[in-house]
């Protein structure tokens, strides 16, 4: 029988260790305290980061709220349009960001559907082509499914819970981990490159906040538009934006609207309904928002899911309310820069005017 | 290379972390890459199992006791577990099975020339069976890797074909090219020695750089984007 451990320890080198950790150490601390004061410079500063553990507290704490939740699900354009602050006190609510950048609703919706803790209002950030088939790797599907695991709680913290919180308020210190970027990452990017200034920071609550008057425009704005397109767009190096202009709206003329029978469904729309009654039943409500979209962004969005097809029939079927901007004067008039986000100067007001079109003030 | 460094880094890390408690764990690696033959490489690679394997499987089916050819079909038989202890895939049993070819081939060929050729003695062809070995270990990792047969069938047929299309950026070829090149020379230079062995070589001055370095990199790489190791679903 081998045995594979032994209590006396004979292959650690023989070596003086105290001044090699010691100069180790010291290094450490020169070489982060330098990546720090660079970033510094360049205006970065240490950022809340948009982790799945901080994900799964607010949906730990969506159960606990029973019906003074005000829950949040969508994509970036609800997580960088509403002011938490702002909500809590017009609606009498506690609003909880379940808004994940870049993700389908269905998936987290479907968890609160079934959940019979959440018996509170939900408010979605409808977006046409997130009713769609999932694709590819999918962090709402994911967290959500891991969230019914941390539904189970312990008394004592596991290693896990231990290591994310140690994790996390190390990193909020640090502009290395600025916005959840890996330390190499800024140290390639942000430091040795012309990567963008940092225009988002997220807070504690999740809600994240755009200041697009630190990016370059229109680049920036263009940007944007290409990859709402979705299409490759080259142009030789002398180009100018308005050229890029040119060819965007050349483009943008020829989109054709998307197939609805793949983003929307009957099948689809009826199972969406499901979810939403199931909410409904326990006492709960739904809001569809379609948040704002400006320029050229917005006539894609027109042009690949136009209203009659799209965002009328599910008007037409849901019991759920809904709100559309281009329908409220007061959301109608905000201008998204990049042409898919609000401002943070503009939270504030967009939130208070949102809480009024959707008939959610304090009674 | 993936394999490679998720595994023996985690193996490191556990015996690290055990040496902080004051347990001693043998190395779970000694630089795979630089093995003359698949015994070698069997020596070095995955050391638990495989010993292990030798221990529990191979000497209690008979081992080198009863002659060639049960040797061979032990040699064979244990390989093909091994790879099944990997995890209930076709693909792990074709892995090991190809492991076992390799080792019953080399006792074959080893008896066969044995007292006539060593590549110990000769420079140039202990290189070339070490990257031999290297390449042929390489190729085996495919159906390793690989979920099913259709993926080993479009890996292995895209290897086979010139006209197939670049797959990685010009950048990432190279970076990984370089990264294959110096792991296999590290290997080949430390393949009769030890990390603590060359540690213990150096100046005062470079061990503190190393031990800086590593704390550097742990924390460059910290955050981000979380991945399992892959070695954890075993």
């Amino acid at each position: 029988m081998h045995s594979f451990t032994s209590s006396s320890n004979q292959r650690l080198p023989h070596l003086a260790w105290r001044p090699i950790l010691l100069g180790a150490v010291l290094m450490f601390i020169a070489f982060v305290g330098a990546m720090e004061l660079r970033l510094a410079a360049k205006g970065f500063h240490p950022t809340v980061v948009d982790s799945e553990a901080l994900w799964q507290a607010e949906r730990a704490r969506a159960r606990t709220l029973g019906k003074r939740a005000l829950i949040i699900v969508g994509a970036s354009r609800i997580q960088l349009g509403l002011n938490l602050e702002v909500l809590r006190r017009l609606t009498g609510l506690e609003p909880v960001q379940l808004a994940i950048d870049g993700t389908p609703l269905l998936p987290v919706l479907e968890g609160l559907a079934h959940d019979p803790a959440i018996r509170g209002t939900v408010l979605v950030d409808y977006y046409n082509h997130m009713l769609g088939p999932e694709e590819g790797h999918n962090r709402a599907r994911v967290y959500e499914t891991r969230s019914d695991r941390s539904a189970i709680t312990y008394s004592f913290p596991d290693y896990a819970q231990v290591e994310s919180y140690l994790s996390q308020r190390w990193r909020r210190m640090l502009r290395s981990y600025a916005d959840g970027a890996r330390p190499l990452t800024a140290l390639l990017i942000r430091i040795f490159g012309n990567d963008t200034p940092q225009y988002l920071v997220t807070l504690p609550d999740r809600s994240r906040l755009a200041d697009y008057r630190r990016v370059a425009m229109p680049a920036f704005y263009y940007r944007r538009v290409i990859r709402s397109l979705g299409e490759e767009v080259q142009l030789p190096p002398q180009a100018t934006h308005e050229d890029l202009q040119r060819l965007l709206e050349s483009r943008i003329q020829r989109l054709q609207p998307d197939d609805e029978t793949i983003f929307m469904s009957q099948q689809r729309l009826e199972y969406l309904e499901s979810l939403i009654r199931m909410i409904q039943d326990r006492g709960g409500q739904v809001v569809f928002v379609v948040m704002p979209a400006s320029g050229m962004v917005r006539d894609i969005e027109q042009r690949r899911y136009p209203r009659p097809r799209f965002w009328d029939r599910l008007v037409a079927q849901t019991s759920a309310r809904t709100v559309h901007f281009e329908d409220f004067p007061a959301l109608r008039d905000f201008v998204c820069p990049d042409g898919s986000h609000l401002d943070y100067r503009d939270q504030v007001r967009f939130t208070a005017a949102l809480v009024a079109a959707a008939g959610l003030e304090r009674r | 290379m993936v394999v490679q460094y998720d595994f023996s880094g985690y193996s490191l890390c556990a015996i690290g972390i055990a040496l902080c408690f004051g347990f001693e764990f043998p190395d779970n690696f000694r630089h795979p890459y630089a093995a003359r033959g698949f015994s070698d490489f069997w020596r070095r690679w995955h050391i638990s199992l495989s010993a292990w394997l030798r221990d529990y499987l191979y000497v209690p089916l008979g081992g080198n006791r009863s002659g060639a050819w049960f040797t061979q079909r032990n040699l064979l038989l244990t390989m093909l577990i091994g790879g099944l202890w990997h995890g209930a895939s076709w693909m792990f049993v074709l892995w090991g099975g190809l492991h076992g070819l390799y080792l019953v081939i080399e006792r074959a060929l080893r008896k066969t020339l044995d007292g006539r050729w060593t590549p110990r003695r000769n420079g140039y062809a202990d290189a070339l069976l070490t990257l031999g070995t290297f390449l042929v270990v390489a190729l085996t990792w495919i159906p390793f890797r690989a979920p099913d047969w259709p993926a080993l069938s479009r890996i292995v047929s895209g290897l086979l074909r010139w006209d197939f299309p670049m797959q990685l950026e010009a950048m990432t070829a190279l970076v990984s090219l370089i990264a294959i090149a110096a792991t296999v020379q590290w290997h080949f230079a430390l393949r009769d020695s030890s990390l603590e062995t060359e540690l213990g070589r150096w100046g005062t001055v470079t061990q503190t750089m190393i031990v800086a370095i590593c704390l550097i990199m742990i924390f460059l790489c910290s955050g981000g984007d979380e991945r399992a190791f892959i070695y954890f679903q075993f």
